[in-house]
């Protein structure tokens, strides 16, 4: 099938703006899940976090002050930014807010969120509850940017997109999904150029909901570890500008990797639990790896969505082994989430750009923490240090509430197909 | 079939079989097309317990009627389910009955069948909700910040996600394809139509449930009251959406589900199934000059980028008077205005920007269904497929006092009507245009066309 070119990263998490700290942070190991002061935790199971750390001005210019911007839309508009800048799209990093000519290139934006701007809608909440002093009470404008369609209409505004804008929420699997719509749009020749990512930032709303269903670990989370205790949680944004091949080519753009298939598909058995024995993740492994035309064997590495949650890695697991076979025990496995905790509708899409990171080092990177991997698992998770790999291709999986899953594949850049 | 893209001559269109609904005239197509065509809106009075109305807001609401879906949703089911989930998921099951469909053996439509039922890979779901699960948001904030954190619900936070609803339509019916939930407010609906399609199309599956559901919670009316987004009364003026109207002052919030089943039409030929109406190209814009909580001024661009995509995606806009076009004219629009004063204007501007690079004599229905189910995605949608099957519209208010110049888009301009009087636009069945045009810039259109 036809793989379309990746030709731009942008990514703010915990490890801060940019897309070169998180690549930083991944290649080091180390955790950026510290302490949470976004707001109360200290009636929390946890009081951790991947939290963004304090914004820097230089970077995040060019998000609309008039809209009253969430944090979910602030995230985005940096991290849009920043990856049309990498791939050479000027008009949208040099002149922020100037729509691209009618005319030109069609470009359309294929975001996530599960969230949006509920941190801001929670200020409101509280305002009205009478638990916020006056002069710190939210506008009634900044509901506006509430919904989960708020960060997707950010980017496209600041970033003067005319083409197709599109958000989807289907909980943690929203980024992955967004990602294999922006490749059906390219393939069905429905736009020239598609920047996908998501967004979301941490709020109250799911801080206390993830504790209440005890999913989270009170220390940082040991994704694939035998003491794992559940999720750290964590916020930010990614995007990627994917083109197609012919496209990029004709205005010298640098291929980071190809995007070659994406598979998705729904448990269809519970709200909260995925199934024991990783049926439907395995079938949007199938999926994807079928769409990719690319065997079991030519996997170099996987991406695992990697909560730490005992029932979700141990479903992973077997979805793995399910899907990839013999190969499934052998292939690396590292886990994003351990570095800048679970980024929920944003997960997918960064975890994506950390593949392709990955890709273009040549290393996997180590998955964060210590503990001995849980030998019921069958996974050969990388730990301590990055772990180079042979091979070309490598799967981002994610897993959601209400059973959504996708995986996607992606190529190295140089691998000559 | 590969997953590449292709434009699908017309018998190739993907085709609706069953189509189910719950709004504000009860469960079933059948009562939202006969309120539809009655063109009246059946209005409830909002509890206005959110304490946050203004004084001379609005009052009231496209508020579902759930009576029936009982027939639809078990009380262990229904115990489990937010009330979004609920709709969705009788609408789903209705949709299913009506199109005399199965899956996987098991007979659909039962509430609470016994047993577990199979997980069909091919069957996706594909929902869109404006602002999501309001009601069960608003419960778990205000447990959270009146009786602190422990108090969320570890029951009600999984129902309190955008995709909730798809999930459960999912886990009762079966499906285990592809599964998602578009949140991109006034164009979701018709966003999940043409995803739907793709799905279809690339092969990802056999069948989509397609639908698209909201509610209208209290204390979401109060918000958007506080906006001066709601219709209200005026002592001249009883309070009620007035779509393109001189008069209009702001849209009625609606609420419910509505939910279609779309598949490929040698399967649906196949089995023997009625087709209620057929898929046709689609296409999507933004207009970045938009700002978050309203329209944006671009019209001419935006017209531009729409009419550029249609005929890229392999379908040519005009009216009647086109003949060269070989029979692929757009009879008809469903437009997706509201009653909002700056979103109307700027869907007619968009509209009088399509008919001035297009020509011809203009279309012969311009409806406007949501003065009769209100600014409630799912009735729209259902809206759009129903007109597509011939049933009456409610039509657009056009007056001797037309401010915003749409007699000219009309080839069979309707006789002057009064305020209160609205008249249906004629049962045609032929191509139609639903326009979506959403504040904060997303804008879609869909092609659709009756069963033949």
């Amino acid at each position: 099938m036809t793989a379309v070119w990746v030709t731009g990263l942008g990514a703010v998490s915990a490890c801060g703006w940019g897309v070169d700290r998180l690549g930083e942070q991944l290649a080091r190991g180390t955790s950026a899940i510290d302490p949470c002061d976004r707001f109360d935790v200290s009636r929390h199971r946890t009081s951790l976090a991947g939290q963004v750390p304090a914004r820097d001005h230089a970077i995040e210019s060019g998000a609309s002050t008039r809209d009253q911007p969430s944090w979910s839309d602030r995230f985005a508009v940096a991290a849009a930014r920043e990856a049309f800048a990498q791939a050479g799209l000027s008009d949208a990093a040099k002149h922020p807010g100037k729509p691209f000519e009618t005319g030109g290139p069609r470009i359309g934006l294929y975001f996530a969120s599960s969230t949006g701007g509920m941190f801001e809608a929670e200020r409101f909440f509280a305002a009205r509850q009478g638990q916020l002093e006056p002069a710190t009470r939210p506008r009634l404008r900044s509901l506006a940017s509430q919904e989960t369609s708020g960060p997707a209409e950010a980017v496209a505004r600041a970033c003067g997109i005319r083409g197709p804008v599109e958000t989807v929420s289907s909980a943690c699997a929203s980024g992955g999904l967004a990602i294999g719509m922006a490749l059906d749009a390219l393939r069905a020749d429905e736009v020239d150029i598609a920047i996908a990512g998501g967004a979301d930032a941490l709020c109250e709303l799911t801080y206390a909901g993830f504790n209440a269903l005890r999913a989270v670990d009170p220390a940082r989370c040991r994704p694939f570890r035998a003491d794992r205790a559940g999720m750290s949680l964590g916020e930010g944004a990614a995007a990627l500008v994917l083109e197609q091949p012919e496209q990029a080519r004709a205005r010298g753009a640098v291929r980071l990797a190809s995007l070659r298939g994406a598979g998705s598909s729904c448990d269809a058995s519970h709200m909260t639990a995925p199934q024991p024995g990783g049926e439907g993740p395995a079938r949007a492994l199938d999926a994807a790896l079928a769409d990719a035309g690319v065997m079991p064997a030519e996997i170099a590495f996987v991406n695992a969505h990697g909560t730490g949650t005992p029932r979700n890695d141990a479903a992973e697991a077997k979805a793995l082994t399910r899907a990839l076979g013999d190969r499934a025990a052998t292939v690396p496995i590292t886990a994003t989430k351990a570095v800048v905790g679970h980024l929920l509708g944003c997960a997918g899409a960064l975890e994506a750009v950390a593949t392709v990171l990955a890709l273009d080092a040549g290393v996997v990177p180590p998955t964060s923490g210590d503990g001995a991997v849980d030998e019921a698992l069958d996974v050969s998770l990388v730990q301590g240090s990055g772990c180079p790999f042979d091979g070309s291709c490598a799967i981002s999986l994610s897993l959601a509430f209400g059973g959504a899953n996708v995986a996607l594949v992606f190529e190295r850049a140089g691998a000559g197909r | 079939m590969s997953r590449s893209g292709f434009q699908p001559s017309s018998a190739e269109w993907p085709v609706i079989t069953g189509l189910g609904a719950v709004s504000s005239f009860g469960c079933g197509r059948e009562a939202l097309a006969a309120g539809l065509a009655a063109g009246e809106p059946r209005l409830t009075e909002v509890v206005r317990r959110a304490n946050f109305h203004r004084s001379r807001g609005s009052r009231l609401a496209c508020l579902a009627d759930t009576s029936s879906v009982s027939d639809w949703v078990s009380s262990r089911e229904a115990r489990r389910a937010s009330e979004p989930s609920r709709l969705t998921l009788a609408a789903a099951r209705m949709a299913l009955a009506d199109a005399s469909c199965e899956t996987n053996g098991s007979a659909v439509g039962n509430a609470g069948a016994a047993g577990r039922r199979l997980v069909d890979p091919r069957l996706a779901v594909v929902m869109a909700t404006t602002f999501g699960p309001p009601g069960i948001t608003e419960e778990l904030l205000e447990a959270i910040f009146s009786r602190g954190p422990a108090a969320a619900s570890p029951f009600a936070f999984p129902e309190s996600v955008a995709n909730a609803p798809a999930a459960q339509v999912a886990i009762a019916i079966g499906a285990g394809g592809p599964n998602l939930t578009i949140t991109q407010r006034n164009a979701g609906p018709l966003l999940a139509l043409a995803r739907a399609q793709r799905l279809l199309r690339s092969g990802q599956a056999d069948r989509v449930l397609v639908g698209a559901f909201d509610e209208a919670n209290p204390l979401l009316h109060a918000v958007l009251d506080r906006f001066r987004a709601l219709a209200t009364a005026r002592p001249d003026l009883h309070e009620r959406a007035r779509p393109f109207a001189r008069c209009r002052n702001g849209f009625v919030l609606g609420e419910g589900a509505t939910v279609a089943l779309l598949e490929r039409p040698e399967a649906a030929l196949a089995r023997g199934a009625r087709v209620l109406a057929r898929l046709g190209p689609s296409v999507a814009a933004f207009d970045p000059s938009a700002c978050a909580h309203t329209w944006g001024h671009d019209s001419d661009a935006l017209a531009a980028t729409l009419v550029s995509g249609l005929a890229h995606a392999g379908l040519a806009l005009a009216g009647p008077s086109r003949a060269d076009l070989d029979g692929q004219a757009i009879e008809g629009v469903v437009s997706g205005a509201s009653g909002a004063r700056q979103g109307d204007r700027r869907e007619a501007d968009v509209l009088a920007a399509v008919k001035e690079r297009m020509g011809g004599a203009g279309w012969s229905m311009l409806a406007v269904p949501k003065a009769v189910v209100g600014e409630h995605g799912g009735g729209f949608l259902a809206a759009t497929i129903l007109a597509a099957a011939g049933c009456a519209m409610p039509s657009a208010d056009i007056g001797p006092d037309d401010e915003l110049g749409l007699r000219a888009l009309i080839h069979e301009a309707p006789v002057s009507q009064s305020q209160a009087a609205r008249r249906p636009c004629p049962s045609k069945a032929g191509r139609i245009l639903a326009t979506a045009l959403a504040p904060g810039g997303a804008a879609a259109w869909q092609v659709l066309a009756g069963p033949s």
